[in-house]
């Protein structure tokens, strides 16, 4: 039996059958999945990835492999449970294609004490809410799908020479992804960006006390990258299973890093049918010092051929797949594959 | 007793032990000479059966660590100290003062086999001679092959040089020498194949004149030597560091690419690098695209021409490349490398 408090004058009280089956009271999700195998076989799991508060619901995310059969001690019009496709769980415990992703919204102000009947595994809920609209939760919610809003991507790099391009920024119609650092510049120019691309842990460290205050909430991140460390951040995250340094991938929510963050999000671009592809801020030129648009300017470790190589092969495959492809800055290395 | 004990360090790595975690619950703190600060405590995570077996720690008691410098900090770092709970356990500048400073007892010098490969190669009894006896006088650890990104390091005079390199291939650029001025010509005539891979010339004074390569003065620009900086066991230990941390700029023989490095675009670049770059072999040299062919140096003009390089070529231009278009085209010629005019008008 599990006893958790969190602050905020929201208490949780989680009672489980098994052990195996923990809560994280601080980082509010399972510390570990419930995997019930019998006789070598997989026969039921569950994690909960995520408990977000609005002013009158409580969502529960996550995934489940078995149906979540009976909501006690609540009436059946008091919630919804949504059940929907997660590849990159039916892929990683290798089971038919069956839609192991859930969303359960319950109605909060009318259901104090709430139980959830898992399979063979039953997890009591019980729940006091009075601040729930002040509470500010640290979670994580991974989109199975990739969803866009426009045909057009303009993605936006780190290096100075974007300041020249503002106006041209704001005048795009199409997405807005920033990579890294970019993201900060935009928003501090009132630019919305949609997406952040994020295939460095540095990143993700250095700006851990900036990241929550951003509005960009949809993030496109390497599966590598650990955010457990953040404060309190909410966000939906697009995983990309990164499967080495040097190659192509041709299955989206699949990449190849190529050491740099721009061919991540190239790569996403391209397997997402963008029609038109531009960049700015991704000039490749040659590293003698990185020099960022965040006044940084360091010497790192050099993988400058690695992205040259890399990034190369992508673009032309790019342009025989008759992508429009371009980069703003003439200067773009970008425009000389 | 709190005990720091580092095997090896470089700019971009440090690997070692310590039983500062695990039994004295201390906080392990990195230094950099900038300042900067950062807890390491939660790498201390590598079981070390060496050290647990001479002080009977248990599987449990993890003492081990091996950090990659460029992660903790996002740049390089020349110096750096470690810090157990405010107090300065082990320091690079220390190490490197002893290294200097401290009498010490030569032992026998390493050849590593196999792979990319660093010669330091010397005359008997002579000025570097000297100073690699002081580097070697360190220990293994230091110039372990896994420690230093994969790169053999092989510490040989040039008798020693000649027994060992039979069956080597020493072309290309799986291999760099680092050579004092008066062994290149014993050691060109042994193998004329040496001439085919990067050469360092080293003096007991640094001389950028001699340097034909390019590749010393890549080195002096990240390290900010002077002309005329001696080299020490320091230095020495400094270059190698350079040449190991950036292996993949100076190791790695790719067919690259062309890049852009300077001067005004009109537009048809695009249409003529694109083709150049498309082939499976792009030009391995510098490109010059101009409207009119130009004759001489002094007749480039950065407002009317531009300049491309291949990628692979950046280990001997990599000081250079901010320079002014005619001071980095000069170079390039000094430096061995072709340079290439194509007209604007041209089709490819």
């Amino acid at each position: 039996m599990n006893q958790v408090i969190v602050e905020n004058n929201i208490t949780f009280k989680i009672l489980s059958e098994y052990e195996d089956f923990k809560f994280d009271s601080e980082n509010m999700c399972n510390t570990a999945p419930y995997i019930n195998v019998e006789d070598g076989n997989l026969q039921s799991a569950i994690y909960i990835e995520r408990i977000q508060f609005t002013a009158d619901s409580i969502f529960i995310k996550g995934w489940s492999v078995g149906a979540i059969l009976t909501l006690s001690k609540i009436q059946e019009k008091m919630f919804l449970l949504t059940r929907y496709n997660r590849d990159d769980v039916t892929r990683e415990l290798n089971i038919e294609s069956e839609d192991a992703g859930f969303t359960l919204q319950i109605n909060m102000f009318k259901n104090k004490n709430v139980s959830i009947n898992f399979d063979k595994l039953k997890v009591d809920l019980m729940l006091s809410l009075e601040e729930a609209e002040d509470f500010n939760f640290k979670a994580e919610c991974i989109q199975s799908e990739f969803i866009s809003k426009s045909e057009e991507v303009l993605i936006v790099g780190g290096a100075p020479s974007i300041a020249n391009y503002l106006n041209s920024i704001k005048r795009f119609k199409g997405e807005i992804w920033a990579l890294n650092d970019a993201v900060f510049w935009l928003e501090k120019n009132n630019i919305e960006v949609d997406k952040l691309v994020i295939a460095d842990q540095r990143f993700v460290e250095k700006q851990a006390d900036a990241l929550p205050q951003l509005n960009c909430k949809s993030l496109i991140a390497a599966d590598y990258i650990d955010f457990s460390t953040l404060p309190l951040y909410e966000y939906n995250k697009y995983s990309v299973r990164i499967l080495g340094r040097d190659g192509i991938s041709d299955k989206l929510g699949e990449a190849y890093h190529g050491c740099t963050v721009a061919n991540l999000a190239l790569q996403t671009a391209r397997l997402a049918n963008y029609k038109a592809i531009t960049l700015v801020g991704v000039l490749l030129h040659f590293p003698t010092a990185y020099e960022r648009i965040d006044g940084s300017k360091t010497i790192p470790e050099y993988v400058h051929k690695s992205q040259v190589s890399n990034i190369k092969r992508l673009i032309q495959k790019i342009r025989e797949e008759r992508i429009s492809l371009t980069a703003l800055e003439p200067t773009s290395n970008i425009n000389f594959f | 007793m709190v005990i720091v004990n580092v095997d090896f360090f470089s700019s971009g790595k440090v690997a070692g032990w310590t039983n500062a975690k695990t039994n004295h619950s201390k906080k392990v703190i990195i230094r950099s000479d900038a300042g900067d600060e950062k807890d390491i405590t939660d790498f201390i995570n590598i079981y070390r059966a060496d050290v647990a077996e001479k002080f009977g720690y248990s599987n449990s008691e993890l003492t081990g660590f091996n950090i990659n410098l460029f992660d903790l900090f996002n740049t390089r770092v020349k110096n750096f100290s470690i810090i157990v709970d405010d107090f300065e356990a082990w320091s690079s500048h220390c190490e490197l003062y002893k290294l200097e400073h401290e009498s010490r007892i030569q032992t026998k010098r390493f050849v590593e086999i196999g792979g990319k490969r660093l010669f330091v190669l010397y005359e008997q009894g002579s000025w570097l001679d000297n100073v690699v006896g002081r580097l070697n006088a360190w220990g293994y650890s230091q110039f372990n092959k896994s420690m230093n990104n994969g790169i053999s390091i092989s510490f040989m005079n040039v008798t020693e040089f000649e027994k060992n390199i039979k069956n080597t291939d020493l072309s290309g650029s799986k291999n760099i020498f680092l050579m004092e001025r008066a062994a290149v010509r014993d050691c060109i005539i042994l193998d004329n194949d040496i001439s085919l891979s990067p050469i360092i010339i080293l003096e007991k004074n640094i001389d950028l004149s001699l340097d034909f390569s390019g590749l010393l003065n890549t080195v002096a620009f990240m390290n900010n030597y002077q002309k005329g900086t001696e080299v020490t066991a320091v230095v020495l230990r400094e270059v190698m560091d350079s040449l190991i941390t950036y292996s993949e700029l100076f190791f790695e023989d790719d067919i690259g690419s062309l890049l852009y490095v300077s001067g005004n675009l009109s537009g048809k670049e695009e249409k003529i690098i694109r083709a150049l770059n498309k082939g499976d072999e792009p030009f391995n040299g510098c490109v010059l695209i101009s409207e009119e062919t130009i004759k001489k140096l002094s007749d480039f003009n950065k407002t009317k021409h531009s300049v491309f390089i291949n990628s692979s070529l950046l280990r001997q231009v990599f000081d250079i490349v901010d320079a002014d278009p005619i001071v980095f085209l000069e170079a390039c010629l000094k430096r061995g490398i072709k340079v290439k005019n194509i007209k604007e008008e041209n089709t490819l």
